[in-house]
């Protein structure tokens, strides 16, 4: 998603190092991404504080996270059409592994499961199309993201069904905002 | 009382109980996983007069993708009894949960997954022993003990001085002290004696290697904590970088890269030995005294090894 987004914004500041020239620096990528998801080893990220350590990182530029929960599709097409906006992540329930061959995911001693995170490319003709990074993970025969869709009904009813329904991440870069400072200084 | 909802603020977690343990449970897990890792989970809710109890655990995925078939399967691992939180009863229905520093939670989780890998280690450590004890590292860090074993079987009783005379290590009284611990010794006012364990050994005529298998299993712990005997869990690790995915898989035939057992390494023991070349070396070790078989850079069980240490192994997730 991050480098998605660098590719149309060049001036985003936080780069995830896919196109970093050697480990030194994919590492340090890596390290500021764990650091901004709040992330320890195995124990995983927290989402609360996610928003906040985005944007005091973001501070000082026209960018800006913001997180939503409780969304519809007709703001997820909004912001996927939104040229200043990067694609959205979003949580669906565990249900969702069992929808996809692409890979298997089976629960542990406890029935606790993985929370699958998608980042939806498009919506159009009541289709879903967006990709899983786990599915990329497993995919090694191309470099460039494997789509993969659901209808939108069944991608709604997972959507909804996550524990914070329909939470959703994305980034703006607001033009306007560097503006309006501007506007601020001059009057 | 005003609040309409489950919400956290002051760093506690305030909750309506609704219908009992398994409402608790919907209610909150939302609420602490927001909180504290995408990866928590509630184990357990269980009602008492005082309030509730809830048992958190963190799931964490590994591959366990058998290299062979390629088949892309990501096992769920579930690390449970990691922390217990207690909720106690407020007005109108209402219950508070004080909530730990996010970072003292991870230490109880750290804590646990060591526990865990350290019964694991112990259990392969027993089912491995008498292979590995061919292995000349091995052998030369056990050699203390093995002395001794020889000493307390042949020379008793006799004085401990002449002993540590002998030896060339300068902790002999150290490892006296852990035979002493363990039965195999007594001593008397500067002397040796045999222990109830030895004297047993002795009339059931066991070998000196099947003592010292003993030895390990019951002293694992002093021995590895109180002489430091790194090598004790040294092979034992790389066998269950291998054996920790096939045993949560179920599958004696999973088919693991060197790779992919680096992976295991870096990720479940935060060893960084990711280079292939000395991994295969260590795992070469261990093929030749039938630990594992590790052919064309692909490793998989030994069956008396996997049976051996199956039904043993604490709950891996």
């Amino acid at each position: 998603m991050l480098a998605d987004y660098r590719e149309f914004h060049p001036d985003f500041p936080i780069n995830p190092g896919e196109d970093a020239d050697d480990e030194e620096q994919r590492k340090a990528a890596r390290n500021e991404l764990k650091t901004l998801a709040g992330h320890r080893s195995r124990f995983g990220g927290n989402f609360s504080q996610l928003e906040a350590r985005l944007n005091g990182r973001l501070e000082d530029t026209s960018f800006e996270a913001y997180t939503a929960t409780q969304i519809d599709l007709g703001d997820l097409s909004k912001i996927l059409n939104t040229e200043t906006a990067s694609l959205p992540l979003v949580e669906l329930d565990p249900e969702y592994f069992d929808k996809i061959d692409e890979y298997d995911v089976q629960p542990g001693q406890f029935g606790a499961s993985e929370t699958p995170i998608l980042i939806p490319i498009q919506i159009e003709d009541d289709i879903v199309i967006y990709w899983d990074p786990l599915a990329d993970y497993y995919d090694n025969s191309t470099t460039n993201p494997v789509e993969m869709t659901l209808s939108e009904t069944t991608f709604l009813r997972l959507w909804s069904r996550a524990e914070r329904a329909r939470w959703t991440l994305w980034l703006d870069g607001q033009e306007q905002k560097k503006m309006a400072e501007f506007m601020d200084i001059d009057q | 009382m005003s609040i309409q909802e489950t919400r956290i603020s002051d760093e506690a977690l305030t909750f309506p109980a609704g219908t009992g343990e398994a409402s608790v449970k919907n209610r909150i897990e939302g609420h602490l996983r927001y909180h504290y890792s995408r990866r928590l989970f509630v184990q357990d809710v269980e009602e008492s007069e005082d309030g509730y109890y809830i048992k958190v655990g963190i799931a964490y995925p590994r591959d366990v993708s058998d290299c062979r078939k390629q088949d892309n399967v990501l096992k769920m691992v579930n690390i449970g009894d990691v922390q217990t939180l207690y909720a106690s009863p407020m007005d109108e229905g209402y219950y508070r949960m004080k909530l730990p520093d996010r970072s003292d939670l991870y230490d109880a989780f750290k804590q646990r997954h060591q526990d865990i890998l350290t019964r694991l280690d112990w259990s392969m450590a027993r089912a491995i022993y008498s292979k590995v004890y061919k292995l000349t590292p091995v052998r030369n860090q056990l050699n203390s003990v093995i002395e001794i074993v020889d000493f307390i079987r042949h020379e008793t009783p006799d004085s401990v001085r002449r002993l540590e005379n002998a030896q060339t290590t300068s902790n002999t009284r150290d490892y006296l002290d852990v035979f002493e611990e363990l039965g195999y010794i007594r001593i008397e006012d500067g002397t040796m004696l045999q222990g109830p364990k030895m004297e047993s050994a002795d009339i059931q005529g066991l070998q000196e290697k099947d003592i010292i298998g003993d030895i390990i299993d019951e002293g694992y712990y002093l021995l590895r904590q109180k002489l430091g005997l790194a090598m004790l869990n040294h092979f034992p690790k790389f066998a269950n970088a291998y054996y920790l995915s096939a045993l949560r898989r179920s599958d004696p035939e999973l088919h693991l890269s060197v790779e992919d057992i680096a992976e295991n390494l870096q990720a479940e023991y935060q060893d960084g030995t990711t280079d292939t070349w000395k991994l295969g070396r260590k795992l070469d070790s261990l093929h030749d005294v039938g630990v594992l078989k590790f052919q064309d850079k692909e490793v998989t069980s030994r069956e008396d090894v996997y049976n051996s240490v199956e039904p043993n192994i604490p709950s891996l997730g």
